[in-house]
């Protein structure tokens, strides 16, 4: 099935085959772009590979709208160079990229029947009449389009709208799928569906999707690798998990999921086979942490930020046994959530936030008075680089 | 809905008299037997029959029609260009472009008659070739049409999405293919509300007209003129009639055009 839509014969050779390529699909070295007083990209570097599921993450104004704007072909960069696929960008204008879109406002031609909205580039492209009716029936029953196939789009859902704009998009077979929030303006259950959805597609076509999103948990469900980015600038670049594991900086912690963040100052360093253990004095109380060994040196008496995740706190009864890295604290405020309930907890002067799995009775810890202790485990905490 | 009270009723019967009972008379004296005076002596319809046989009357219909479809075309081919230059290209003084198209349009008819008058003679006389006529004609009235068409394009194409033509650019469409194929049917109820607009404002121009047709080339609001100044007779009311006729359709078929597209 998905072979069919993939492999047509009549389309133009490509410069090199989709899989298996050492050739990314998209380079970006140092690209710059300025609007007035707004730097919008201050000097972005990356590379995206073959059949890749990439998301650009930030908040609004953080420059990711322009970054796929300019892979595009719809901005120019003021500085820097992309190539797309191995080929220099600046010498492709925006209409022979291999590349298309899929707008945040969708962009359906509202003149234009679902079908002619999706035959609209290969008609363009003057691909054969009898092709054309093929592969757009084909990528329409792809996309669960077809019974719309001859409404306007006025008289379609946001849902279906949606559809009709991957649709459009993808049945000119690009190299490189872009999407600007596509999901943005749809509600909570649709959008959880159509993430299911855009997943499977990506997986099933191999296509290169770069996906721009603001909401984070969108793309972490999505996402082969995530670049965070704030300020015109990456914050970081990574796979899912590395990136919600171990991020680098306050920005990348707190974007993706929350995180808890202490101050401290290393009292001692000590290597270890994994890595280095540290002491470090917070306003907590004395912490272990294990630092991971690629990150940046440390010596004692240096000030940082340690980071931990809510989940990754361990939340125990005040009665308990005491172990290592527990600390006494009280309970501000416990909100049941079903599978997940959340705390608020102050330790020290700091409050902090812990969230705890509903399993057995455990999502129940306090006592009337509200005390508990808190365990950071060494390995879940995070020394950030900022 | 709220019901109109008495009063607002009442103004607006009035206000629908003040517009619509001199065209009433008009018509209904287009049927008056009397050659002369304002008595009503029977009904007839004996002076659209005298207006078929005059020559005069077919020959200014006719010139009146060819400029008016001539510049029509011509005007809105340019003002739908100059519109949406105006509105999608960014250069230098387009500020002021901009405000050089409202000019014309502000502008008292008789102004430009004059200043076309002068032209076209300056311009026979160093260039030979331009004598007054249905040429002359044609390219006086495209001068006031551009404008109009231009404003009505342009009003058009700011409420048009911008990320259509970008669309239509990233699915592979060059510059050429993106307006055809994208902008220009989007932007079409403007193209052709400022064609009949255009049109319209060709069929009675008259000062223009005045100034810059040739003996040959006299168009119906001329004879009109014309003849008024030996005193109205029947059969310009009988024209008068059927050019009230022949608008009311054109706007009937225009709505009617412009729904019949909506729905589908």
């Amino acid at each position: 099935m998905q072979n069919k839509v993939v492999c047509v014969p009549d389309s133009p050779p490509r410069p090199a085959s989709r899989e298996g390529s050492p050739t990314p699909a998209v380079q970006a070295e140092n690209l710059r772009r300025r609007f007035g007083d707004l730097e919008a990209l201050a000097g972005v570097s990356v590379e995206i590979r073959r059949g890749e599921f990439f998301s650009l993450l930030g908040p609004s104004g953080c420059g990711k709208t322009t970054l796929l704007r300019i892979i595009a072909g719809l901005e120019r960069p003021d500085g820097g160079r992309l190539l797309l696929g191995g080929r220099d960008a600046a010498e492709i204008p925006a209409h022979q990229r291999p590349v298309n879109t899929v707008f945040q406002s969708y962009a359906l031609f509202p003149h234009l029947r679902v079908r002619d909205n999706v035959a609209f580039g290969l008609r363009m492209k003057r691909v054969p009449a009898g092709e054309i009716t093929g592969r757009v029936a084909r990528i329409m029953e792809l996309t669960q389009i077809t019974p719309f196939a001859d409404r306007l789009p006025a008289q379609l859902s946001g849902g279906q709208k949606q559809r009709v704009a991957l649709a459009r998009a993808l049945v000119n077979e690009p190299d490189v799928l872009l999407l600007d929030e596509p999901l943005g303006a749809l509600d909570l259950k649709l959008r959880q569906q159509l993430q299911i959805e855009l997943r499977q597609l990506q997986r099933r076509l191999g296509i290169t999707f770069i996906f721009v999103t603001h909401d984070q948990e969108e793309a972490l469900v999505m996402s082969d690798r995530i670049a965070v980015m704030n300020a015109g600038l990456i914050a970081q670049m990574d796979t899912v998990e590395a990136l919600y594991e171990q991020p680098r900086t306050r920005f990348a912690a707190q974007f993706l999921g929350s995180c808890n963040l202490i101050a401290g100052r290393v009292e001692r360093v000590r290597a270890a086979g994994h890595g280095r253990d540290l002491e470090v004095m917070t306003e907590l109380g004395p912490l272990q942490v294990v630092a991971a060994a690629n990150r940046r040196m440390l010596a004692v008496g240096d000030s940082i930020t340690l980071a931990i995740r809510p989940e990754k706190i361990g939340l125990l009864a005040a009665t308990a046994a005491p172990g290592p890295n527990q600390i006494e604290a009280r309970v501000e405020q416990f909100n049941y959530g079903g599978p997940v309930s959340h705390y608020r907890v102050r330790v020290g002067g700091e409050s902090l936030s812990v969230r705890v799995h509903n399993f057995g009775e455990t999502y129940r810890v306090s006592q009337a008075d509200g005390a508990v202790r808190v365990e950071f485990p060494p390995a879940a905490l995070l020394v950030l680089e900022d | 809905m709220k019901q109109p009270n008495l009063i607002l009723r009442l103004i607006a019967t009035v206000l629908y008299l003040f517009l619509y009972a001199p065209l009433a008379v008009v018509i209904v004296y287009s049927f008056n037997t009397a050659r002369f005076g304002a008595g009503w002596h029977g009904f007839t319809t004996q002076w659209y029959a005298t207006l078929w046989a005059n020559d005069q009357a077919l020959a200014a219909t006719k010139n009146t029609l060819i400029v008016g479809v001539a510049s029509t075309v011509i005007a809105t081919l340019v003002g739908t260009l100059l519109g949406y230059g105006l509105n999608r290209f960014q250069f230098p003084g387009q500020r002021w472009f901009q405000w050089f198209l409202y000019v014309p349009v502000f502008l008292p008819d008789i102004v430009l008659a004059v200043a076309l008058l002068l032209f076209y003679t300056l311009a026979q006389k160093c260039f030979g070739g331009l004598e007054r006529g249905l040429l002359t004609l044609i390219l006086a009235h495209v001068t006031f049409q551009i404008p109009f068409v231009a404003i009505v394009v342009r009003s058009r194409l700011v409420g048009l999405d911008p990320a259509l033509e970008e669309a239509a650019g990233d699915l592979g469409a060059n510059a050429w293919q993106t307006f055809r194929w994208v902008t220009l049917p989007l932007i079409f109820p403007g193209v052709l509300a400022g064609a009949m607009l255009a049109f319209t404002l060709s069929l009675d121009d008259f000062v223009v007209s005045f100034f810059t047709s040739g003996p040959g080339s006299t168009t119906l609001p001329i004879l009109i003129y014309s003849s008024v100044k030996r005193g109205i007779t029947p059969d310009i009311n009988a024209l008068s009639t059927l050019i009230v006729l022949a608008s009311v359709t054109g706007t009937l078929l225009i709505t009617w055009l412009q729904r019949s597209r909506k729905t589908t």
